[in-house]
């Protein structure tokens, strides 16, 4: 997860300070990632370092706006052209601790399978019940119709679909657990 | 919370009938998805009630009411009064139909006592009648046979029922009128007849005559036909109208009325006499008994289609039942579908059948040249054989309804498809009615006339064998192991989708089993007819015998007859002893054989028990006779005969011993006390030879050499041999000739025995097998739709398209043989015993078949009739399975499979 | 508040002796008003016996089954099939609908069965057929509506009158994803609006429109997923 190339995306549409763009990422992400403002300062200090942004003006609160320079300009537009690498996964704990649980004595695999499976159909609610909201306040109005919405209910099926996927991972590990238990298979 | 289970009755439950509402929804539009399904349900029903509907206005039509026929019976008369001739008194129905004989006897009601009886102010018409058609000649050589009629027409043409249609009214004794039948062959005005008695008379015109009188008749003053000593027989009343209290006093005195009067106004019933029932009860039964096999049979063909459009809509049944239908509701929408169909074809037969019979009677009447009442439409019955043929589809669709109320929710709706257990109890009582079925039909050989039983018994029997089909699929289906596959495909899906391929084979079942029964009843019956069918003669050939017996016929006279009729035919006079039958009760004379030693009383023990006297004597004389029956004897055994009566000895045709005593005897007429009187004439004694003839009873009972007879006297022409291979034609040009001699002769032509036995036998295989192929063929297209996942598997699996017209073949092939073998069984046992019955009444002996003597039992098992049903048949059915279905490609198969 | 379906050790057995399966053991849940559970599990772990208990299509060989309070051992079959009238309406994965009825006719089927009259049963399915926004398909054929329309059918049927348990099987199980997604909203929006549903799905991303999740295996009950964010914010 790169903020400091999401941060560069959003100043593309106009210069912004520190608390606007946290508040902008999160909407866009449908609040999937909170931010904390001192991880958007951070990185924007960074970012000033490398030439990518530079101060604006001041407005008459004192918030002081960041505005893209064209190094910025042409970082982004290398992002975007690049895709997200898949090759070399970040290290799953889950698959670990599955890993150890079948090979570690005294462990039941099954019940570390489904405690994660509640935990992780939990989790699949809690994105379903915000995207849910998002849409609903989409066609009452009381949200912007704007491409930002839309743009926060992707990213909420982003996270929706991935923990399916391990659902249903956790699922088929427990199919192949009985199935090695028991050699027929004959499981009803 | 409103608890939802206790909601106030009245605002959910209306008062009765929840439910049909949508159910006949659901049917309709089930039906309507089902065309090709409910058009064959639907023909099911129509046609019969098409059938039955149109036959029962026809009859109705056809059937002339008393006040309808009033025109052609009576004209303008008020009443027609029948003098009966056995006098007494009658008891009548008003409109003179129906009658029986009431207490006492008395005199003959004559012309004196009928005026008496009558208002003053009528006019008599009074009709004398000839008892046998006369033979008149026309012209030259034309020979007219008709019956002839004695009235005075000259008062009363114009009126009453002998209305003038052309000419003129006869008005001596030497003018006749013809009726329309015989102007129309030709007998116009001016027409010259000649009486038997010699007399003619000139044809003056054409009459109107009622019906009863015949269809040729010729009417005249009696003196003109011929009938001036004839008693008056019938009288027409004009002028004054005849009450039932007129009609009650004629009946006393021995007349039968018809009364316009009576007719047109019928008295209350109480004054109307109770008049002794005939035996109509057998006739009701047994078309009690033709109607439910009927319905059975219907019931069986439509059955199935039910049961297939219920398993179609399983998953819509278990999804009515998951949305709250009871199992109720699930029987009221197959029901329903039974209501719809049936109503509909109820209402459609109906009006197809009265708009056959309006459009058939036209050329009905024409064809049958026959006087029929109004067009006429029982409502009553038409309603009546609209409601059986609805209630038959309803009764079709109550055990598939049935059924689909007991499915299994859960397993239709997860699509599972269940074998249905072989449930005991049909079993059971499939094999108990079948027992007693085959017991009480075996019993019923101890009743006097055991036909209605038979048939009565025949009915568990075959409800028997319809209920034991599930179980012989279930057995089937259970041994089909190392069958090839369409055959072991065909028995395991027949056992599994028994709810609807048991009703087909019941239905094959019940067909077959009436047909075999039939066939082997009328079989043993034909051949029996064959076996003891005995000649009277020389087959081909005129037997020629004159009125009242051969001592008063004038023979030269009936020879030249015959001689002018068949010119050319060889004419033989056949010599024996007379024996007249007397008109007025007289004396007999008796020829007997008697056995040796046999007690001299008025009837002796003779050697035979039973021959035919059809050549004009039982005894026969001379060589000549001998060579008369000839033809008849057993193969090599004329020279013995002829031997014999050179050698003067009597040739018995049958059984004898060496000598025998032949009696000629006098009996008198019984007097009142019953004791009949005899003397004897002449007697005989002479040896005998014994000579076998080929039929079971002999033509005569001996042939007497021409001394013997000379000794016992009385020897004569007893008939007239004429020709050989004669034709109808010929016959009847005889007949004619013959007749004009001698109006009471009779004509015989020996043809042999008749064989109506083999058109009967084809006639049933060609109406079993309609209905079994209809049947089969229906059950095994139902089958082929609902195996179309299984096809679709085959298919998947590689099948080649041919599989399916292979498996479609075995299918309908297997349904007929299963449904066939076991309509032989349920068949077999009414059938021989019926066999037993009628062959054995034909003989008119009765008892214990055991106690019977074994040729006379003929039982014969109709093998062709078999082979029909049991091999030609369930290889046609397959044949046109096989054919007619289509073999789809296997694409189209899996897609309407999903 | 009372409880719209309450399972009591319900346990359910095909078969005796060693051949006996055992397709619900014990089986505890509540159902509330106004509460969708999901129920997951691999095949054959008890979720379509447990619905088919809770409707009475199924009798459990012990414990209890409550609709809206009423124990359902008590019922004879008229009595369930009256329950099922009045009570419980049921979504299967397709073939929802009766091919010979329209869609109206379809929803109004429950009442009419249960003698409502005619224009006032079709009054209500019309009501119903607006709640899934399906007022316009009232006089089509079930062939003549998409897979998402006949399941929205359904749930109008299910829910018609006054029923309030509604249960569902695989409801989305052949529908596309987007209109599968679509389904679920309005089963959800008709819970919001007060009824109670039973779920039965194997795919998660379906189970979590659910209040709860229960995971079922080997006919046991061994879990339960509750979201900490609420559905009505």
């Amino acid at each position: 997860m790169s903020v400091k190339h999401a941060l560069l995306a959003l100043l593309c549409e106009g210069p912004r300070y520190g608390y606007e763009l946290k508040a902008a990422f999160e909407a866009r992400t449908g609040d999937a990632w909170p931010l904390n403002v001192g991880q958007v300062y951070t990185t924007l200090a960074r970012l000033e370092r490398d030439g990518h942004v530079e101060r604006d003006s001041e407005d008459v609160d004192g918030h002081v706006h960041y505005r893209l320079t064209d190094a910025g300009r042409r970082e982004t537009r290398a992002w975007w052209d690049s895709e997200v690498t898949r090759e070399a996964p970040p290290r799953d704990e889950l698959a670990i601790k599955l890993a150890l649980a079948l090979t570690v004595p005294g462990v039941d695999v099954r019940d570390v399978l489904q405690r994660q499976r509640t935990a992780t159909v939990r989790a699949l609610q809690t994105h379903t019940r915000r995207r849910a909201r998002l849409t609903s306040a989409q066609r009452d109005g009381t949200a912007p119709a704007g491409a930002g919405t839309t743009a926060a209910v992707l990213v909420l099926e982003s996270l929706i679909f991935a923990a399916e996927a391990e659902v249903r991972w956790l699922d088929h590990c427990e199919a192949r657990l009985l199935r090695t238990a028991d050699p027929n298979g004959a499981r009803p | 919370m409103t608890v939802l289970l206790e909601r106030p009755a009245d605002t959910r439950r209306r008062a009765g009938g929840t439910g049909w509402r949508p159910a006949l929804r659901i049917a309709r539009r089930e039906l309507l998805r089902a065309r090709a399904r409910t058009l064959v349900v639907l023909l099911m029903v129509l046609l019969p009630v098409t059938g039955v509907v149109a036959l029962d206005t026809l009859l109705r039509t056809a059937d002339v009411s008393a006040v309808e026929s009033l025109p052609v019976e009576l004209g303008d008369a008020d009443a027609r009064i029948d003098l009966l001739p056995y006098g007494g008194a009658v008891l009548q129905s008003p409109d003179g139909r129906e009658m029986g004989t009431g207490p006492g006897s008395g005199p003959m009601l004559d012309e004196r006592a009928l005026r008496a009886a009558l208002p003053p102010a009528s006019r008599l018409l009074l009709v004398r009648e000839s008892v046998l058609p006369r033979a008149f000649r026309a012209g030259a050589d034309r020979v007219v046979r008709a019956g002839a009629v004695g009235a005075d027409l000259r008062e009363a043409a114009g009126r009453g029922p002998f209305r003038l249609r052309s000419g003129r009214a006869p008005a001596g004794e030497d003018e006749v009128a013809v009726s329309p039948e015989l102007a129309e062959r030709g007998l116009r005005a001016g027409t010259t007849l000649t009486l038997p008695d010699g007399r003619s008379a000139q044809v003056t015109g054409t009459v109107s005559v009622p019906p009863l009188f015949g269809d040729a008749v010729v009417v005249g003053q009696p003196e003109a036909v011929g009938l001036k000593d004839a008693p008056v027989s019938r009288a027409y009343v004009s002028g004054a109208e005849v009450s039932w209290t007129d009609v009650r006093e004629l009946n006393a005195r021995g007349g039968l009325v018809l009364s316009r009067a009576v007719v047109l106004d019928p008295p209350p019933e109480e004054q109307v006499p109770e008049l002794p029932v005939g035996s109509s009860v057998s006739t009701a039964a047994l078309i009690g008994l033709i109607v439910v096999m009927a319905v059975l049979e219907v019931v069986l063909l439509a059955g199935p289609a039910f049961a297939v459009g219920a398993r179609r809509s399983r998953r819509a049944l278990a999804l009515l039942a998951a949305t709250g239908g009871e199992p109720r509701h699930v029987r009221r929408v197959v029901l329903a579908q039974g209501l719809l169909v049936g109503g509909s074809a109820a209402v459609l037969g109906a009006v197809l059948g009265i708009a056959v019979a309006a459009g058939a009677r036209g050329p009905l009447t024409r064809w049958a040249d026959a006087q029929w009442g109004p067009f006429e439409v029982s409502v009553r019955d038409v309603v009546l054989l609209a409601l059986l043929g609805a209630g038959t589809a309803v009764l079709a669709a109550l055990l598939p309804a049935h059924l689909a109320a007991r499915e299994p929710v859960v397993a239709s709706l997860r699509g599972r498809r269940p074998s249905p257990a072989a449930t005991a109890l049909p079993t059971t009582l499939g094999l108990v009615l079948f027992g007693l079925g085959a017991v009480t039909c075996l019993a019923s050989l101890r009743a006097g006339s055991p036909e209605l039983l038979i048939a009565f018994s025949a009915l568990p029997t075959v409800v028997g064998a319809v209920l034991l089909a599930p179980v012989v699929l279930h057995l089937l289906g259970r041994r089909a192991g190392r069958l090839p596959l369409p055959l072991r495909y065909t028995l395991r899906d027949a056992d599994r989708q028994r709810p609807r391929t048991a009703p087909a084979v019941a239905a094959v079942a019940a067909t077959v089993a009436a047909a075999f029964a039939l066939g082997t009843a009328t079989g043993s019956d034909a051949e029996q007819e064959r076996a003891t069918y005995s000649r009277t003669g020389p087959v081909g050939a005129a037997v020629v015998t004159g009125w009242p017996g051969p001592t008063t016929t004038d023979w030269p006279a009936l020879e030249a007859a015959a001689r002018r009729a068949l010119p050319g035919e060889p004419v033989r006079r056949v010599a024996g002893l007379a024996s007249d039958v007397p008109s007025d009760g007289g004396t007999v004379e008796q020829v007997q054989l008697c056995l040796p030693d046999a007690p001299r009383r008025d009837l002796c023990e003779g050697p035979m028990t039973s021959y035919n006297s059809g050549l004009g004597s039982s005894t026969l004389v001379g060589e000549g006779a001998l060579e008369a029956v000839a033809p008849l004897l057993a193969p090599g055994a004329l020279p013995t005969a002829r031997q014999a009566l050179r050698t003067g000895a009597v040739v018995v045709l049958g059984p004898t011993p060496a000598t025998l005593d032949v009696r000629r005897v006098r009996v008198e007429a019984p007097d009142e006390g019953g004791a009949a009187s005899s003397e004897q004439v002449a007697e005989v004694s002479a040896p005998a030879v014994p000579v076998q003839v080929r039929d079971a009873t002999a033509p005569a009972q001996a042939v007497l050499p021409d001394a013997l007879g000379a000794r016992l006297g009385g020897v004569g022409t007893v008939s007239l041999l004429v020709g050989d291979g004669l034709s109808v034609q010929e016959e009847r040009r005889l007949l004619d000739q013959v007749s004009l001699v001698d109006s009471g002769a009779s004509v015989f032509v020996e043809r042999g025995a008749r064989d109506d036995a083999g058109l009967a036998l084809l006639l049933l295989v060609l109406a079993a097998g309609a209905l079994v192929l209809a049947g089969t063929l229906a059950a095994t297209s139902l089958a082929l739709v609902e195996a179309q996942p299984d096809f679709a598997v085959l298919a998947q699996v590689g099948a080649r398209p041919r599989t399916r017209r292979v498996v479609a073949g075995t299918y309908a092939a297997v349904l007929a043989l299963v449904g066939g073998l076991l309509g032989v069984a349920a068949g077999s046992v009414p059938g021989l015993t019926a066999a037993v019955a009628l062959t054995r009444t034909g003989l008119g002996v009765s008892g214990p078949p055991g106690e019977l003597p074994s040729p006379w039992t003929h039982v014969e098992v109709p093998w062709l009739l078999l082979v029909g049903l049991l091999g030609v048949l369930p290889v046609l059915a397959g044949a046109l399975a096989a054919l007619t279905v289509r073999s789809t490609p296997a694409s189209a198969a899996v897609r309407r499979a999903v | 508040m009372t409880a719209v379906l309450e399972l009591r050790a319900a346990t359910r057995t095909h078969g005796t002796g060693p051949t006996a399966v055992h397709a619900l053991r014990g089986v505890d849940l509540v159902v509330r008003p106004g509460e969708l559970v999901a129920v997951m599990g691999p095949s054959g772990s008890g979720k379509s016996s447990l619905l088919m208990l809770a409707g009475g299509l199924d009798a459990s060989t012990s414990g209890e089954v409550l609709v809206e309070g009423v124990p359902l051992s008590g019922l004879d079959p008229a009595g369930l099939a009256s329950l099922r009238r009045r009570a419980v309406g049921y979504v299967f994965q397709e073939l929802n609908l009766l091919p010979a009825l329209t869609a109206a006719e379809n929803v109004a089927l429950p009442l009419e069965l249960d003698g409502v009259p005619g224009r006032a049963a079709r009054e209500l399915a019309l009501r119903a057929l607006d709640e899934v926004e399906l007022a316009p398909a009232a006089r089509r054929f079930p062939d003549e509506l998409s897979g998402g329309e006949q399941q929205r059918v359904a749930i109008a049927r299910a829910l018609v009158g006054d029923r309030r348990l509604l249960l569902a099987d695989e409801p989305t199980g052949a529908l596309d994803s987007v209109t599968g997604e679509a389904v679920l909203e309005l089963l959800r929006a008709r819970v919001d609006a007060g009824a109670a549903a039973v779920l039965v799905t194997h795919e998660a991303r379906h189970a979590a429109w659910a209040d709860r999740v229960v995971f079922l295996r080997d006919g046991r009950l061994v879990d339960e997923a509750r979201s900490a964010v609420g559905w009505t914010a």
